[in-house]
């Protein structure tokens, strides 16, 4: 036993010892900053690599591998979780973007203009990009009719000098490879829906990605609505009379919702024949049969609609058949040797082009196709997912990467744009390290230590660095809301289910939601309990643009109609005899505080609830709120939850629901949105955002269920259902001096003003049909907006942005315009200086 | 013969155990449904992807064929949300060596130090050493490690500067897992991990030899001519490390379990995380496997533990008549 002591005993000492070495030790072994290159205004030497590009046009400048220097300025990040893949084709977290965007390079991108204010354009991948709709010869084969002149076909002139970080070169052929792979309907690529469906959806890309489906019926709504006359308008297409049913599926009866989405919101009990489809969940299309007609037609009598074939209004039939298309029908045409022919599947703006040429599809063929395998009936390849299986286009390339550790980012010596002579002066970083960090006590010494040059804040974090001189304040679009589930039978249930005696029913009254909102003071919230969020009384904030393409400083929130459309909200009146002199200044009143509205309303909601037998004097109102995912709550969530508790507890003094009623903040459901949606939660916190160029479009997420994928995809409607919820809006139409009122369904007003829904043309009808729709479902107090995110975050001293006021086109400048004011050696003896440990409070 | 059958038979009981667990996650785990994406379109690849995949199945089937992978191709999966496309062998084995190694350093140094002051604390009971070390163990025993991580951290990286506050990467480390710059980075995680071993040693070891040393045969020992040292050396020490070797096999079989909260806050890139990982990012079959990796550590340890006694002291050799 001794001799086994003994041995461990000199294990431990020999572990300890080299575990103990010097400083000195460590210096000398940390590995010497890799030699850098730096973008060369005269070297003309070609590498050996860039010799054997034969396909690269004579005229252009031969890239040659930049001069090497002394100096290395390495940008050191962190990132909370490892990237998974860098496949443009398969990638779907932001980490992955972020990386993507130092190694990737767009057709095109944006940066400062010249003003230093304003954004312009700059050509990458693309030498040049032009709109030849007009002058296209081969309309017919594309769907494009005779009088189309713009926005369907794109002419890229590609950079002849773009090259593969081994050098090979990228050409036309490398563009279509890459498109044909990521609509490879084998593959079911995660990021070819932006091909398929999006607003520079390619022309016959849905066809093509669904090959795989060929041979099978392609079903459509037997009615497609009615005619001024009231006549039913059966679908033309049909070609046998045999109809099918898809619960799963839109349809028109439900407002082209889904009945799934219906018999999940629990409508059986209002509606019995509801109980019978349930059956037909996950079947598919299933032929209409007697029994399934009587089903229907009952439904629809239930539903209060007495047509005798409102029920076919609930069917599909067959249209045709899928057909495989071969990929030369897509609309990517090669027309040289650097030149493509991008043709849309709808017209778009030349801004709209650009905007979706700022990322990229193209993939190296040989490691793409090495990487590709068939798990189950998938093919998928691993191209991305390690050094050796990916190549870079960017100024920077893959050299190390330690899965959840580290990865690390160094100069890509055949990028054009160290010789091209349009990037002097950019890309100042040499090396890029990113290393993996989860805990943030430990990203926050590692910054402090100088080890990392930025680093996102918590709520506590604000609390010492909120006059920081390096503190940087983004905003993002996302608004943070509470939803509510406001459906009585549900809450009912949900009431059942706790069996503690408390009651949730009150949840269905708009006056105690509404009373909720006004008794919140967000201007605390937001400072006490986010990492400095901004109080928010709307669903968009300012970062939202209504005609970006041709008017860069078009937020929504900033026309009067937004503003307005807040003002009516909390019943702020300006202008003669109003509390206001402007919609200016009313706006800048808003708090949405009242509390003394609130309490009354509690106490009003009180007593009507007892009126109803909806709730027991004395009785606990114990609200659930499903904050997050996460897998414990984080301490904002406390925050907000013993605030909003505080708040609630203000507001209702002195009402019959004092001191009754407590707020719960839970997480770690998966599903909370949809859990609202169909009722299994009374309350969730959340956030829209993003399509910051697409205020008309983000509405529908509020407004239509089957732009969502079903009424379930609507958060707010559990109790709301927006396809049945009407809106007056009060406007000019027809432009004859005269206001006119109209009422229709949040879901077709919403419809009304997109592309080609009616009310497209007109800005300003455009834009008040918004207001008021934003207006409308805030109104319905589902949901209260509480806090608009912001992103703050401190960058050391080490580096500079090209801009302290961000820009939602270019941000600070990126790492294309950052720069630094110490080399990574008078850093580290700037650190040293400090003892270690830097000052940024 | 009798232990031989005694190992066949908890063998045996091992796979079924296991099988259950198998059978357990597997079911629960595809239960669980991932947040339907929001647009329709994405709903619809996301739909079509499930599909491809399998995952539309009826979860019997998905079952079977797992089985049927497993058995026939020792092919536990592949995992699609942790490491992109990668098998979950791989994925399990690219996280084991750092937490191995910490686990190991934490090891070598917590056992001497544990069990040379527990024998102290013994030789020296009820005297003010002997309730200075009860006292340090209780606090050490009762403060959960990742406190001590915290404040190590802190202290001796942060504040101090003489360690670094995360693990290094092997590319800032030259490559080696053995490297100077690796060792030192590795201080803080080892410290943390091992006051609680230390501590935990030491008391056991405390309470086994305390009984030993008021044996009776300890005092035959004495009366037979040999001095305390020697009396305790042979014989009290022998004694009382019957039941404390076997918890040193077991401490050895589970360093590979690693720990999830140390991992975290010292940015170790090992196993501890993986299974939290698994079920938050809907990796199926990452999360099976890694349940049964911990499931087998667990099963295993239990069975070389029980077999150990048997070896280390023949009297209670289990499965004997």
């Amino acid at each position: 036993m001794k001799k086994v002591i003994s041995l461990l005993l000199v294990l431990c000492m020999v572990v300890s010892l080299a575990a103990c070495s010097s400083k000195e030790e460590i210096k000398d072994d940390a590995p010497t900053p890799t030699p850098t290159t730096a973008p060369a205004k005269t070297d003309d030497s070609a590498s050996s690599s860039d010799k054997t590009d034969d396909n690269a046009g004579s005229d252009t400048t031969e890239p040659t591998e930049a001069p090497e220097v002394e100096v290395s300025y390495t940008y050191n990040t962190t990132m909370g979780a490892s990237p998974i893949t860098w496949n443009p084709h398969a990638w779907e977290m932001n980490n992955e973007s972020d990386m993507m965007s130092y190694i990737d390079m767009p057709l095109v991108d944006t940066t400062i203009a010249d003003d230093g204010v304003n954004f312009v354009w700059v050509y990458e991948m693309a030498d040049n990009i032009t709109d030849v709709t007009a002058t296209f010869a081969d309309k017919a084969k594309y769907g494009i009719a005779d009088d189309e002149t713009w926005g369907r076909v794109f002419q890229i002139d590609l950079n002849p000098n773009a090259k593969w970080d081994d050098g090979t070169p990228i050409n036309a052929d490398t563009y279509v490879y890459s498109m044909q792979q990521l609509l490879n309907p084998e593959m079911k690529n995660y990021r070819s829906n932006t091909y398929t469906d999006g607003e520079s959806a390619i022309y016959n890309g849905k066809l093509y990605f669904n090959n795989d489906k060929a041979g099978s019926p392609k079903y459509g709504s037997v009615v497609l609505g009615y005619d001024e006359a009231g006549t039913q308008m059966i679908n033309p297409d049909l070609q046998s009379e045999t109809y099918y049913l898809n619960v799963d599926e839109a349809c028109y009866f439900f407002g082209a919702d889904t009945i799934s989405a219906y018999i999940a919101a629990g409508y059986e009990s209002a509606y019995p024949s509801f109980a019978a489809l349930s059956a037909y969940v996950g079947a598919g299309y299933v032929e209409v049969t007697d029994d399934i007609k009587a089903v229907l037609e009952a439904l629809a009598l239930e539903c209060g609609d007495s047509n005798p074939t409102a029920w076919m209004e609930m069917c599909s039939g067959v249209i045709g058949t899928y057909e495989a298309i071969d990929f030369s029908e897509v609309g990517l045409v090669k027309t040289g040797d650097y030149q493509l022919l991008y043709i849309t599947e709808n017209p778009l703006e030349m801004f709209y082009f650009l905007t979706s040429c700022t990322s990229n599809w193209i993939v190296k063929e040989d490691l793409y196709e090495a990487g590709k395998t068939k798990v189950e009936n998938l093919v998928t390849t691993n191209y991305g997912t390690a050094v050796d299986n990916y190549s870079a286009t960017g100024p920077y390339k893959v050299v190390s990467f330690e899965k959840d550790k580290q990865f690390i980012l160094e100069r890509n010596e055949h990028w054009y744009g160290w010789t091209d002579g349009k990037h002097e002066g950019q890309y100042q970083t040499t090396r890029i390290k990113v290393d993996i960090i989860a805990d943030h006590n430990t990203e926050l010494q590692l910054f402090n230590q100088g080890a990392i040059d930025d680093i996102a804040l918590t709520s506590d974090d604000m609390t010492i660095y909120r006059m920081s001189d390096n503190l940087l304040k983004t905003d993002q679009t996302y608004t943070f809301r509470f939803i509510f589930a406001s459906d009585i039978e549900a809450l009912a249930s949900l009431e059942q289910s706790a069996n503690d005696g408390s009651n949730k029913k009150i949840l269905s009254y708009d006056d105690f939601r509404k009373a909720i909102s006004l008794a919140m003071d967000r201007t605390t919230l937001a400072a006490q309990a986010t990492s400095g969020y901004k109080p928010a009384y709307y669903l968009f904030n300012y970062l939202y643009y209504y005609d970006i393409a041709n008017n860069t400083e078009s937020q929504y929130r900033n026309t009067d109609v937004a503003k307005k459309a807040v003002l009516d909200l909390y019943g702020i009146t300006y202008g003669e005899g109003g509390d206001y002199a402007t919609v200016d200044e009313g706006f800048a009143a808003v708090t949405g505080y009242d509390v003394e509205q609130a309490r009354a309303l509690f106490q009003s909601v009180y007593e009507q609830a007892i009126a109803d037998g909806n709730y027991t004097d004395g009785q606990a109102i114990n609200i659930n709120c499903m904050c997050s995912a996460a897998s414990a709550l984080t301490a904002d969530d406390t925050k907000q939850q013993d605030l909003l508790n505080q708040f609630v507890a203000e507001a209702t003094k002195g009402t019959g629901l004092e001191g009754k009623i407590t707020f719960t903040f839970q997480c770690g459901a998966q599903n909370r949105y949809e859990d609202v949606a169909n009722g299994r939660v009374e309350m969730i916190r959340g956030a829209w955002g993003g399509a910051a160029f697409y205020p008309f479009s983000t509405i529908r997420v509020y407004t239509e269920p089957d732009y969502m994928g079903g009424l379930e995809a609507i958060h707010e409607s559990c109790g709301w259902n927006p396809s049945v919820e009407t809106i007056d809006v009060t406007y000019d139409f027809d432009g004859d001096g005269t206001a006119e009122t109209k009422t229709d369904t949040f879901q077709n007003w919403a419809k009304a003003i997109q592309s080609g829904g009616g009310l497209d043309a007109d800005i300003d009808s455009r834009l008040y049909v918004l207001s008021a729709l934003e207006t409308g479902v805030m109104e319905a107090y589902q949901c209260i907006p509480f806090a608009s995110e912001t992103m703050c975050s401190l960058y050391s001293k080490q580096i500079e942005y090209a801009t302290y006021d961000y820009n939602i086109m270019y941000g600070y400048g990126g790492i294309r315009l950052m720069t630094y004011n110490y080399t990574d050696a008078e850093w580290e003896a700037y650190v040293a200086e400090k003892g270690g440990t830097l000052n940024y409070e | 013969m009798s232990m031989f059958k005694y190992i066949l038979k908890r063998i045996g009981l091992m796979f079924f155990v296991a099988f259950v667990v198998l059978t357990i996650c597997f079911v629960l785990i595809k239960l669980l449904q991932p947040e339907a994406p929001m647009m329709g379109s994405q709903a619809e690849l996301e739909a079509a992807r499930r599909e491809a995949l399998g995952y539309n199945e009826p979860i019997l089937v998905q079952f079977g064929i797992y089985l049927k992978n497993i058995v026939t191709e020792w092919d536990w999966g592949t995992s699609w949300n942790i490491d992109y496309m990668e098998s979950v062998g791989k994925v399990m084995a690219d996280r084991l060596p750092p937490t191995i190694m910490i686990n190991v350093y934490s090891l070598l140094f917590s056992l001497p130090l544990g069990i040379l002051l527990g024998i102290f604390a013994a030789l020296k009971k009820n005297k003010w050493q002997d309730h200075l070390i009860s006292t340090l163990v209780m606090i050490f025993v009762s403060v959960p490690s990742y406190v001590y991580a915290f404040v190590v951290q802190y202290a001796l990286g942060f504040k101090m500067g003489l360690f670094p506050v995360t693990l290094s990467s092997l590319y800032d480390a030259g490559g080696s897992w053995t490297s100077s710059i690796m060792l030192k980075s590795m201080v803080l995680p080892i410290l943390s991990l091992s006051f609680s071993t230390i501590a935990g040693l030491a008391r056991f070891t405390r309470a086994e030899l305390t009984e030993s040393l008021t044996s009776e045969y300890m005092l035959l020992a004495r009366t037979k001519g040999l001095t305390k040292a020697q009396a305790t050396a042979r014989h009290a020490l022998k004694n009382a490390m019957v039941p404390i070797l076997p918890m040193i096999i077991s401490m050895f079989i589970s360093i590979i379990g690693g720990s999830m909260i140390i991992e975290q806050i010292f940015a170790v890139n090992g196993i501890g995380t993986l299974l939290i990982r698994s079920i938050g990012m809907l990796d199926y079959d990452v999360f099976v496997a890694t349940s049964m990796f911990y499931t087998a550590i667990g099963l295993g340890a239990n069975l070389i533990v029980d077999l150990s006694y048997g070896f280390l002291d023949p009297r209670i050799r289990m499965g004997e008549k």
